[in-house]
Order: structure tokens, then sequence, then C-alpha cells
């Protein structure tokens, strides 16, 4: 080759790309040649994948990769015609072909120099397996005697191609696929580019771009086995591709990345300027009209643009998934375990930057589930299981999100064993550790410094992963799960975000000042007002918390993580933006809630980086700047542990099977266990006996400006030995409107338990059941009977005087900003306003705590879809509650498809949203018939 | 002179951007100094060290603004009420270090000088410690004293602290 040839880096870039493919294709092909099921043109797909990458190397002057592949596509050739019988010593040989060829590429890819891969060791045995068949073979001697020197053929085939292609032309002309390139350097530009281009089919023709170089030294048939024969019984990958390719010769164009990215980035700046612009327009109404239009058209293209953008940004997660096959075969090898692979949802697409995060943290858990989850086919076979393990890969989308699920049928993690771990590696104390739940014992994977493998093994177990794997997805905003069952096996579940670049944002003010937090951290807004903040705030521990149906959430003030001085006076209300972080929630108190907004994330530099409570900073549609609050740096810089449930915090998700279970506290009155809806209970108390005074007959005592009503279950039950009579009262306050304050001996504990309705307990008053919880039966206390009977103003107090609200409203709502409008509207307005963002939310509202007596239901079902499934919810919503007032609040209340989905419903009132005041008359409507219901059946 | 004084003279321009901090006078290389801006109401960034004091929206760009006399220690800046009697906030020097642009925020911009290399000395040894990280080299000028400021040590440090 001459020494004054130089290579153009976009050819050898596009060379590396396309190589690369073909080297992936080639390994599924060895694999599933390896497993037995060779596809049927195996040997053809190889030949042609190999003689393409030898091709070009020649081209380009990488004598390693063209002795290697060269030798190589001799080895395929003979097995092409038959003259070689393929054994597994030569797809053994050809995967470390492989792996040399991509470790040569990667080299090109850094430095445009092959680098000095050894490959000597990989020709030798080619080289034998091609000698030692050539002997072997019965006739063939003859015919092949030319061929054995292709060993030699290889400095032969180096000089050959580059003159040719040089010389160009004719050549090219000459092969029997003169529409794949006229000439050589700008067929490679102008061919097909599956990988950068958005095809949902990630490989494709692997052909075209290199073969007419290669054509006249190829000693091959190469030509006709390039371009023409594409059947379509070609392995899936390499199938679409191909297809699409031809259909569509100049439908795709190869884009460098760096130009997407750049596109991206230009993107971002489009779309603040056109915030700006449509702001500007919105604030000056006068603005003449043609200008309003152009600014409408405007902001509509750009978003289309934007759309656009970001899908020529998505890769299918096939490049994810493209190396587990093989990490499992290498595995399997070195384990002697036996595992079937199944993946599914290969074109599931991801932003591209995505790809990459999530790359590591599957081959992390692929990794796992072979060496630590699956067992051997032994040890299977002893438990019953089939000797051969299955592992399930899935990606899908779901809900603006990826979810990538990886799921193995192996031993599953024993919560046990893993409380065990954590108490020996001191992580936990043993009563903290025999207080969590399976499910968060199962968790514990994610901690630091938490290995579960017994032995360590070079292939994983080090105690560093897991953790990290969350990490680095809660950094992109994405989660992590485990679910586990012991024998079972195990699922992991990655859920992230589609793309990075721009986020829909919620704003609050905090001091003033403007923050942006992204909406993936956002679950709901909950307003108090002066008068239930002071209540429903609690206290334990010096630490603020809040229950938000059951759930024990720690508080956390902006102001106070972020040194904002406490100027001004504390005005009414509280708002709490109800954050997650991974699994974690809590509860972030801020002054203000403005708007929503779709922002661009713009790194913060220098010393700032190290603040961890922001992830970046952004300009605003007005142009001002705001800071993006990175919600797990803030719960760092507050104390909040993200990485363990707080003992406090109460899972209420309901497991899987059976009924669902709700934290109850535990507590002792009259040496009986009892057990009390922890979502009903407001508060804990303890007050001095000599303070209860008797009204009327019953006994009361004066309670934070209020009068409380005092409930003495041993007059309720008969228990089994008298209640104390101490100088202090343990009580547990119930608070729906007015305090009741039910005397019990002592607090024993929170428990999460499934209560089911039990027959023998159904003549019983005051008791919805009976369990045996810890050891002990235990009374589980119908508190909404208790407190109809012992407080005959129960229920009937929103006459009374004391009402200070008109109304308590569940606000039903998946969109954050109108939630939030609506509801502060609503209190405003005098109503009370629990606001969530959908409906199963709503029905347990409703289960939990039916006696809060909700007074309506406002909800926007949303469309399609969801708007099924919200009032479905909101049906059984219904079902809890039979006169529930149901208000339905949306755009299209008066749309005839509204009335047509929600007839089912029975009974309703619409109100469009874009006339609030009518929500108040709605409102008061439903109300005063409920109220008026009410007195009836009094 | 030193070799990195001799480095941070390197340039082929001898053009240098003066600035006025406390009544001294102060000077980056030209080619470093993008714009000069009006000081502007800032996003705070709590938390942050005390000479970063805030974010700005620079046409869609964001840049953070040091407080130069923060940075160099120097006692805060009086208020000043400009001719229309609104208080003179200083001055923003928009500088390049690193590929992306600074605010230093100054008290006043003086002129451009011609200040060829060889009439720069190395600042004397009384040179208070904490500026001569940001003060590499000093010229005097028609019986005033420039010095000579790094811009990428005052940014670039900042990224170390």
């Amino acid at each position: 080759m001459s020494a004054d040839f130089e290579r153009d880096p976009e050819i050898v870039e596009i060379f590396v790309a396309e190589s690369l493919e073909a080297l992936g294709r080639l390994e599924q092909l060895l694999l599933d040649a390896e497993s037995g099921n060779p596809a049927a043109d195996l040997l053809d797909v190889l030949f042609r994948d190999v003689h393409t990458i030898k091709g070009t190397s020649g081209y380009l002057d990488y004598p390693r990769i063209l002795r290697l592949s060269h030798v190589g596509e001799d080895l395929l050739d003979r097995m092409r015609e038959g003259s070689i019988t393929p054994r597994p010593a030569h797809f053994s040989c050809l995967m470390e072909v492989n792996d040399a060829l991509r470790a040569m590429l990667d080299n090109v890819n850094e430095t445009l120099e092959e680098g000095t891969v050894a490959v000597d060791h990989l020709v030798a045995q080619l080289t034998a397996f091609l000698e030692e068949d050539a002997s072997a073979t019965e006739p063939a001697p003859a015919e092949e005697s030319p061929e054995p020197p292709s060993e030699a053929a290889a400095p032969v085939a180096a000089e050959v191609p580059a003159p040719a292609a040089q010389a160009a032309a004719p050549a090219p002309a000459a092969a029997p696929a003169p529409v794949a390139a006229p000439a050589p350097a700008p067929a490679p530009a102008a061919a097909p580019a599956p990988v950068a281009a958005p095809a949902p089919a990630p490989a494709a023709a692997p052909a075209p771009v290199a073969a007419p170089a290669p054509a006249p030294a190829a000693p091959a048939p190469a030509p006709e086995a390039a371009p023409s024969r594409s059947p379509a019984r070609e392995p899936k990958a390499a199938n679409g591709g191909a297809q699409g390719a031809h259909a569509s010769g100049e439908g795709t164009v190869r884009v460098n990345v760096r130009v997407l990215d750049r596109l991206m980035n230009l993107m971002g700046e489009l779309v603040l300027a056109r915030n700006q612009i449509v702001q500007l327009m919105t604030t000056k109404r006068e603005g003449n009209v043609v200008a309003q239009a152009a600014c409408q058209r405007l902001s509509l293209v750009t978003s289309e643009i934007q759309e656009e953008i970001m899908k020529s940004r998505m890769q299918p997660v096939a490049r994810v998934f493209e190396r587990i096959p093989r990490i499992i075969r290498d595995l399997c090898q070195a384990t002697g375990k036996r595992v079937q692979t199944q993946i599914d949802g290969t074109t599931t697409e991801i932003d591209k930057a995505l790809v990459e995060v999530i790359r590591d943290p599957v081959m992390h858990v692929v990794r796992n589930a072979v060496d630590h989850g699956i067992e051997s086919p032994e040890e299977r076979e002893a438990r019953g299981k089939p000797p051969t393990g299955c592992l399930h890969v899935r990606a899908s989308h779901e809900g603006g999100m990826v979810s990538i699920e990886i799921e193995d049928d192996g031993k599953g993690l024993d919560p046990n064993f893993l409380r065990r771990k954590a108490v020996e590696k001191r992580l936990l104390s043993e009563g903290e550790a025999s207080r969590l739940s399976d499910r968060e014992a199962v968790d514990l994977i994610f901690q630091p410094g938490f290995s579960t493998a017994s032995q360590v093994t070079d292939i994983s177990g080090r105690g560093v992963g897991m953790d990290v794997v969350r990490t680095n997805l809660e950094r992109s905003g994405g989660t992590a799960e485990i679910e586990s069952r012991v024998g079972k096996g195990t699922t992991i579940r990655f859920r992230m975000p589609l793309t990075l670049a721009i986020i829909p944002t919620l704003l609050i003010k905090s001091r003033g000042h403007r923050f942006a937090i992204p909406q993936v951290n956002l679950l709901e807004l909950v307003y108090l007002s002066e008068k239930d903040a002071q209540t429903a705030i609690e206290h334990v521990r010096g630490a603020e918390i809040y229950r938000l149906r059951g759930e024990v959430l720690p508080l956390v003030r902006l102001n106070d993580v972020l040194g904002l001085s406490d100027t001004g006076q504390q005005h009414g209300g509280v708002n709490v933006v109800v954050v997650s972080v991974g699994s974690r929630r809590y509860g972030l108190i801020v002054d203000e809630i403005a708007e929503t907004e779709e922002i661009v994330i713009k790194p913060l530099h220098g010393e700032l980086r190290r603040l961890s409570c922001y992830a970046g900073a952004t300009v605003l549609g007005d142009g001002g700047v705001a800071l993006i609050i990175e919600v797990s740096g803030v719960a760092e810089m507050a104390g909040i542990d993200v990485s363990a449930r707080d003992s406090l915090e109460l899972d209420v998700e309901a497991p899987s099977e059976g009924a669902s279970s709700e934290p109850y506290m535990l507590c002792m009155a009259g040496g009986q266990q009892c057990a009390v809806p922890l979502g009903m209970i407001a508060r804990l108390e303890r007050v001095p006996s000599d303070r209860i005074e008797r009204v009327l007959g019953q006994e009361v005592l004066q309670y934070r400006e209020d009068l409380l009503t005092l409930v003495r279950p041993n007059e309720l039950f008969s228990f089994p030995r008298p209640m104390d009579q101490g100088d202090e009262l343990q009580l547990i306050v119930f608070d729906f409107g007015q305090p009741v304050g039910m005397n019990v001996d002592e607090i024993l504990d929170v428990v999460e338990v499934a209560v089911q309705p039990d027959a023998t307990s159904r003549g019983m008053r005051y008791v919805q059941g009976r369990e045996v919880i810890n050891g002990r039966t235990t009374l589980v206390l119908d508190v909404y009977e208790v407190l109809r009977e012992r407080v005959p103003s129960f229920g009937r107090s929103e006459r009374g005087p004391r009402r200070s609200h008109k109304g308590r409203i569940l606000v039903v709502d998946a969109e954050a900003a109108m939630r939030c409008a609506t509801a502060s509207f609503l209190e405003r307005q005098g109503y009370r306003v629990v606001s969530l963002s959908e409906g199963s939310g709503a029905v347990q509202e409703l289960r939990s705590s039916r006696i809060h007596g909700f007074d309506a239901l406002v909800i926007d079902p949303g469309s399609g879809q969801t708007r099924a499934r919200e009032l479905e919810q909101c049906l059984s919503a219904r079902q809890e509650r039979a006169d529930l007032p149901v208000v339905v609040f949306s755009f299209d209340a008066e749309e005839p498809s509204m009335a047509r989905d929600c007839a089912r419903l029975g009974h309703f009132e619409a109100v469009d949203k874009g006339r609030r005041e009518q929500l108040v008359q709605a409102l008061e409507r439903v109300c005063g018939e409920r109220r008026i219901y009410q007195e009836v059946a009094a | 002179m030193s070799g990195t004084t001799t480095t941070f003279l390197r340039s082929e321009m001898n053009k240098w951007a003066t600035f006025v901090l406390s009544d001294e006078k102060f000077a980056v290389r030209v080619e470093d100094v993008q714009e000069v801006l009006m000081a502007q109401q800032l996003t705070p960034i709590p938390l942050a060290p005390e000479h970063i004091v805030g974010l700005l929206n620079l046409r869609g760009g964001l840049m953070s603004v040091i407080d130069l006399r923060k940075r160099l220690h120097f006692p805060p800046r009086p208020v000043q009420l400009d001719e229309e009697g609104e208080e003179d906030g200083g001055k923003l020097l928009v500088v390049k270090s690193d590929g992306r642009l600074v605010g230093l925020l100054v008290d006043d911009i003086g002129d451009v000088l011609d200040l060829p290399s060889e009439d720069w000395r190395l600042p004397p040894d009384t040179l208070g410690a904490r500026h001569r990280e940001f003060v590499r080299v000093i010229c005097p000028v028609e019986g005033e004293i420039v010095m000579g400021v790094d811009v990428d040590a005052l940014v670039g440090r900042s990224q170390e602290v």
C-alpha cells in the first residue's frame, strides 16, 4: 500500500459502524449455530459479512483485520461449498475471530489504527482447519489445490484491493451489482445507514458499501453473494434492514451522532426562544392578529420539530441487549449452567444517550441472574425444575417511560438470609432487620456494600454493583425495583424516561426564587390550609412528618435546606410537593406552586457542580433563570436516607396476592390487643386524666382550642381485665372535623395486615374482623362504627357552627398543574381539598377513610384509555360510597363522548374546565343534595 | 521571569482590557473578553460559594457571575449613585475560560491598553498570597500599576476549591 495513502476518517467511521454491526449479527448466528439451530442460510450470511469486512479492511489498509477476515472467509467459503463440514470447534474459533476483529475495530474507532491485537494464533488455527480438511476431504484435493495458498493469499490480497479500488470504475461495473455503488469512495457516504438512522430495524444489508472494492480481489464469487441475495428467511435482524435498504435506496442517510447532538442542543434553544415569544404574545394581548397567528404557528411547528428530532435520536433497545446472548453463553460455559434466553421488545426505542446509561446496569443484572440466580442443572432437577433455566428480558413503553424487565426462574432471594446478612454486615441492627417487610428485605440488595453471593466469583459478587446500578439509573431519572420469590425466581425492573434533553417540570417558588422540579420525581401536590397544617404536620423525634393515606412522609422545607432566610411572615397554608426518589417518597415544602414548563437542562459548572441539590439550571420562557432541583440531593442534604426506608414509612402498596394489606396501629386495651387502621388516626396524645370534664353525659376535654370527645372502648367491649386508670390517658385521636379520642392502655406497634372479614366476628359490634397479629388474637376495630355510636354529633358536624369549611372535596386530575390550580381555587372558595393524580388513589382514599366524608369527587377523567380506566376507578369509588357526588370537570365536559362515557356513572354533574366558577355552583348543588339526603336518612 | 509567567504572557497580541476594582487597576487579555454588560439582575444560587453571585441568561445561554471583589477579598462595593440617581451596580466583564463564558463583576471598565510583554514585571513579593494566585504580572503605566489577571486561574481555580 502506498505510504502516502491517507484514510478518510469518515469512511473509516462508516467501516467501523458497519463492521461492528456485521460482527453483532455474526455473533448471534454463531450462537444459534452452537445451540444447534443454525439459520438456514447461516453460512451465506456469515460469509458475506466476513467478506465485507475483509474487502474494506484491505481498501483501508488494515493488514491484521484483513489477514484474519481473509482466512475466516476462506473457511466459511469452504463450508458453504460443502467441502468442509462445520464442527463446534469451527464455531468456537470463529467466535474468537469475532472477538479479535471487534477488538481491532474498537482500536480503529478510537485511534484510526487497528493496534496490535494478536491474530497469529487464530490465523494458524483457521489455516489448520483448512489444511486438515483439505487433506481429509474426499475427492476434492485436485479442485482445492489452487486454494490452499489462501494463507499466502493474505499479503496478496493486501496489495490487490487498494489499487483496484483506486483504479475503480471498471471493476465495480463488472460486478453484477452495479446499483450498489458506482465508485468506492462516494459509495459509503451514500449507502444506507441503518445504525444512526431512525429506522426501527437494528441491522441492515451488509454488502453494498464494501462490495465493489473487494470484488476484483476476492477469490470467491462475492458480488452475487452480496446485495442480490437477501432472502426472506434470513435471520430476523438482517431481514428487515436488508429489505428496507433495498426498498428505499435513498430513504436513509447516515448522520453523524455529533450532528444529532448539536441539533438537539439547538432544538433546546429553539424551544426556549419559542417559549419566550409565546409568553410575550400572551402578556401583550393587544398585539396584532397576524402576529398572534404566526406565533401560534411557530409554536406548533417548533413542537413538531422537537418531536421529530427526538425521534431521530431514538434507538431500539436491541442495542442494549445485543451482547446478552454472548455473555450468557460465556457464563454458561464457565459455570456449567444451562440457560435459555428470551428477549422481547427489542424494537422499543429509547434516547441514544440513555442506551449508554442503561447498558451496563442491564448487563450487570443479566450476569447476576446467571451467576447467582439460576441454579446448576443438577440443583434445578433436585428441586423439580427443568434443568435449563430461563432468562426473560422484556422491554416496553409504559406511560412515557421505557421499562426493562429481567426475569429469571432461579432460586430467588431469601428475605431471611438478606436480613441476617444485613445484620452481619452491620448495615442494620437486629431489631431493624426484623421489622423489615420481605419486600424491604429484598430491596436490601440495592444497599451499598451488600453482596449476597456467599461465594465471590470473578463474574459478579464483589459487593459493588446493585447500589451503583440504582444510583446510576436514578441519576438519569430512572428507577430500579426488585421482586423476588424464594425458589421461584427474581425479576428486576428498570424504568427510564424516554429522553433526558427536554424535560417537563413543575416550577415552584421559595423566597421569591423560582426552582424547577422534574416531573419524573413528582407524585402529587398537597395543599394544607393554615389550620390543617397545624395538626396535619406532626413531629416525630424532631422531624416533621405528614401522613398521606397511611404513608408517613418525611417533610423537608426547601427554604431550610437551601439556607434561604425565613424573612417575611409565614403565610397561611403549606404547599407540599410529594416527590419520589426511586421507591422512596418525601414531601418538599415550598412557598408557592407556579406553573409547569418544559425546560432544557443546562449543566452547572465548576464549583456549582458540587451542589448536589441542583441538577442544573435552565432559562425559562420569560427569560428568567431557574435552578433545577435534584430531588435525591435535597433529600440527602435534609438527612433523609434515600437508600433505606425510614422505619416509620409504611408500604401501602397492595401485595400481589390475597387481600390488600393496610397499615394498622396495634394497641393494648384492657388486656386485649386491638388494631386501628392507621389511615384514620390523626395523632397520638397523652393527656392528664384530671383534664377530663363531663358535658351532657359525655366525657370531653379541652384540646387545641377544640373540644375532644372521649371514647372508652371498655364501655364497648368486655375486655379480659379492666383498663388502666392512671394519671395520664393514652389517646388515639381521630379528627374528622371534630376531634375524638379513644383511650387505650398502651401503643404497641405499627403493622401491616390484610384483614379478612371473618365469619365469627360478623355478629360482633364495632369489630371489622379478628386477626392473629404478632402471635396474638387481635380485634380489628371498626372505628367508623365506634364513632358513630359513641359520638352522637358525629357525621352531622358539618351543619354545626364549628364547621369551618364548605365541604371536603377529592380532586382527581392526572395533570399536575390543573390539579393544583383546581385545588387552590376550591381552597379559596372555602372547601377542603385532597388532590390525587389518579383514580386508583381515589379508591384507596375512599376505602381507607370513608368516614372522612368527602362531600364530592371532582374528576377529570382525561381521554381515551385513561378515561376508561379513570371511570372504572370512579365506578369502584361509587361502590364504596354509593351516594358520592361526582363532578366531571374537564375541558371536554360538554362533548357528547364525555356524556356517553360517563353515563355508566349514573348521576353526575359535568362542568367545563374553562369555566371554573360553575364548579362552585355544581358543588354547592351536589353537596346540598347530599346534606338533605343525610338529614332524611337520619 | 518564571515559566508560568512567560506562558501567561505568550500572546501574539499585546492588547489588554483594563478594569477597576476598589480603585486599583487590573487587566485581562483582550482575547479572553467577549463583551461588557451593565450589571443586571442575577438569579442567586443558594449554597453556592460566596463569590459566585448568581446566574445570568445571556441570549439563551447560562453564565455564572463571579463578584471579583469577593473573589479577591476586597471590601464590598460601597453604594454609589449614578447621574440618574440609580444605584451603580458595576459592570460585567464577560470572559471566556475553558470554552465557556463567565461574568466578572467589576467596579468599572477602563481602556484597552497596548502593553508589550517586555514591559511586564513579576509582582513584588509584598503582594498578598491571596492575590498572587490571580495576579501574575504587573505593569507600570503612566505612574499607575496595572495588574495582569489570569482569567483561567480566577475561574478554573474555583473548580478545585
